[in-house]
């Protein structure tokens, strides 16, 4: 049993929006949580990405735990360092990342750069 | 050899009276211990370096490896053993670097005979030796940062008469948090949470080096187990589908609100 899931804002948007390609996605996702008391987490950062389009208060806030970002947050953050994975996106259902976040409603194209 | 690259590692020593020798002999166990110990040093915290291709070489004045140090790790490797033969402080020290030293000066306390010593023959750092009269230590100074976490688990105990708090075992862990709480906050619980799957919002110190946590301190208690009306994600789906209906793909959005692939 997954310890949770962090909820990214791409995600969010899917399972606001009904019209979206992979919404029944999104939905079955959230309800196995809901289903299986899998805490679900919404960063402060996501929140304010999601805040833009729609108020995040629409989103059901007492289903999720409200992520604080803390100064260790920061550091590993930074830690990652995403300029790596710049051009890879994470995979919807993939086995390279485990993120269900930026399930793109387009197949994505992978840049290829020479030097 | 390069002397730029190459650092010597000595390790003295006597056995029956006799000083640890290259060529006459030394005890097996210091040998194997030492020439694992040299690994770890030269690799430090590097797990990626691989010393197949390194070339040692064993001499004598007492049992000396001189080791070419790979181009990856020279910088590192020159830099901490400077900051140990000033400072005699190893908190700014690669860990593993640290560890060997300190286990070094553990066993110099034991055994007296016992001295270990690392130098550059180029000089690109002081020499530092490890004896019965070192005192290398590990300062770190702990910096504890005040952070919020929600814990998630189950509450086995909480109240107390002496000291008020709340016991959750962590959610897929056997580990226990104790979370200092105060009576009105246990009071106002109307359901009674204990052996109840519960989030515990709490303040805590946090070291951001090692990510330890200690001094809990309960903000909010509640039982977890979200319930979703389904009237209430209709809502939400009516209004999503309006707001984000100029939005043609999420995922390249959220991806240019970040600064785009090739910021």
């Amino acid at each position: 049993m997954p310890d949770g899931a962090l909820l990214d804002t791409s995600f969010l948007i899917t399972f606001a929006d009904p019209t979206r390609k992979h919404h029944a996605v999104a939905r079955q996702y959230f309800d196995y949580f809901v289903e299986q008391g899998v805490p679900m987490f919404l960063s402060t950062i996501v929140a304010s990405e999601f805040h833009l389009g729609q108020p995040v208060t629409d989103l059901p806030l007492d289903a999720l735990i409200v992520l604080p970002f803390n100064l260790s947050d920061a550091i590993r953050s930074a830690e990652l360092d995403f300029r790596e994975h710049k051009g890879v996106r994470p995979m919807c259902r993939g086995r390279r990342s485990r993120m269900i976040s930026n399930c793109s409603d387009k197949p994505r194209r992978t840049k290829s750069r020479t030097s | 050899m390069s002397d730029q690259t190459t650092v010597e590692f000595a390790l003295g020593g006597t056995m029956a009276g006799k000083p640890f020798s290259a060529k006459e002999g030394l005890p097996f166990s210091r040998f194997a211990e030492f020439n694992n110990e040299v690994q770890q040093f030269v690799i430090g915290s590097d797990a990626k370096t691989v010393l197949r291709d390194v070339q040692v070489q064993i001499d004598e004045g007492s049992y000396l490896l001189r080791v070419i140090i790979p181009a990856g790790l020279l910088a590192s490797l020159n830099a901490d053993a400077d900051k140990i033969a000033h400072f005699g402080a190893l908190a700014d020290v690669d860990r593993k670097r640290a560890d060997v030293v300190l286990h070094w000066q553990e066993r110099t306390k034991m055994d007296a005979s016992l001295t270990y010593a690392v130098r550059s023959p180029s000089n690109a750092f002081r020499p530092f030796i490890v004896t019965g009269k070192s005192n290398f230590r590990r300062e770190e100074k702990a910096q504890w940062v005040t952070v919020e976490r929600y814990l998630v688990g189950e509450i086995t105990d909480w109240g107390g008469a002496q000291s008020v708090n709340v016991h959750v075992r962590l959610r897929n862990s056997k580990d226990v948090v104790i979370v200092t709480a105060d009576e009105d906050q246990i009071r106002k619980q109307r359901e009674n949470l204990v052996y109840h799957k519960a989030i515990v919002h709490v303040k805590a110190k946090e070291n951001p080096t090692t990510g330890e946590l200690q001094d809990y301190r309960l903000i909010e208690l509640s039982a977890y187990g979200p319930k979703v009306e389904e009237s209430r994600l209709q809502q939400l789906f009516a209004k999503g589908a309006k707001a984000w209906a100029n939005v043609p793909d999420a995922g390249d959005w959220v991806e240019k609100l970040r600064g785009g692939a090739d910021a």
